[in-house]
């Protein structure tokens, strides 16, 4: 009967953990967000990089994802929902964790947590480059 | 017996929530007068165009920040208004893996 208990306790534990992507977004500067964008024509910039464009930031996103790829595309996701062009100090940290469940089961794991600052291009930049 | 473990359970998973901390170190000499929170803009890649001076550096951690990050930014805004700060720039959300959230970042005294 304390076997099921437990066998009960652990399944709900591990069904939670994995049925939720764990993320902090907010805006920044002057807190105010744009029509939203498509998420794929988002543009990625990682720290030693930065676009041709000159613009103003939106906010701060970071994810916990299950690998890279769906860490950035999660970002993308939120980022066009903040209407925002692209991605700029884009980072990807992968963390190798153990985690002890119910105190005495070690599960061994890896954490995915990408962090990106979506901006907004500024109009005359992103009119000049179109033409 | 399965509600002793179930009391337990429950204590382990209380005892991860509801927890917040802040770390604030003042780099300037001098103290300032606070300022209002809500006045207090955030940067995070940008900077303002007023010329400035760090006044101190502020972080914040919530245990339980699952989508908070607009607690974390109001938080922190708060934390650099008490140093009287006009500003944070270098702002940083971070997450940590299976609970919590934070935020950081340093605090701006504008040159009047």
């Amino acid at each position: 009967m304390r076997l099921k208990f437990l066998a009960v306790l652990i399944v709900g534990t591990a069904i939670l953990q994995a049925g939720c992507t764990q993320f902090q977004q907010t805006l920044t500067a002057n807190e105010q967000a744009f029509s939203p964008t498509q998420p794929q024509s988002i543009d990625l910039f990682f720290s030693n990089e930065s676009p041709k464009h000159s613009y103003k930031e939106i906010g701060y996103i970071v994810a916990d994802k299950g690998s890279s790829k769906e860490a950035v595309d999660f970002l993308k996701e939120k980022a066009a929902g903040m209407g925002a062009d692209a991605l700029v100090n884009c980072e990807v940290h992968v963390y190798h964790y153990l985690a002890m469940l119910i105190v005495f089961i070690p599960i061994f794991d890896d954490a995915y947590i990408a962090s990106g600052v979506p901006v907004k291009y500024s109009q005359s930049s992103a009119q000049g480059e179109r033409q | 017996m399965n509600y002793k473990l179930f009391l337990v359970y429950a204590a382990m998973v209380v005892s991860l929530v509801g927890c917040v901390g802040y770390g604030t170190y003042q780099i300037a000499e001098n103290s300032f007068p606070s300022t209002n929170a809500g006045d207090v803009r955030v940067y995070a890649v940008t900077q303002p165009d007023a010329e400035y001076t760090v006044i101190g550096y502020v972080s914040v951690y919530i245990s339980d920040a699952q989508d908070g990050g607009n607690r974390l930014r109001d938080e922190l805004k708060s934390q650099a208004a008490k140093l009287g700060a006009d500003a944070i720039i270098g702002f940083k959300l971070n997450l940590v893996h299976g609970g919590g959230g934070g935020a950081e970042g340093e605090a701006i005294r504008y040159k009047h």
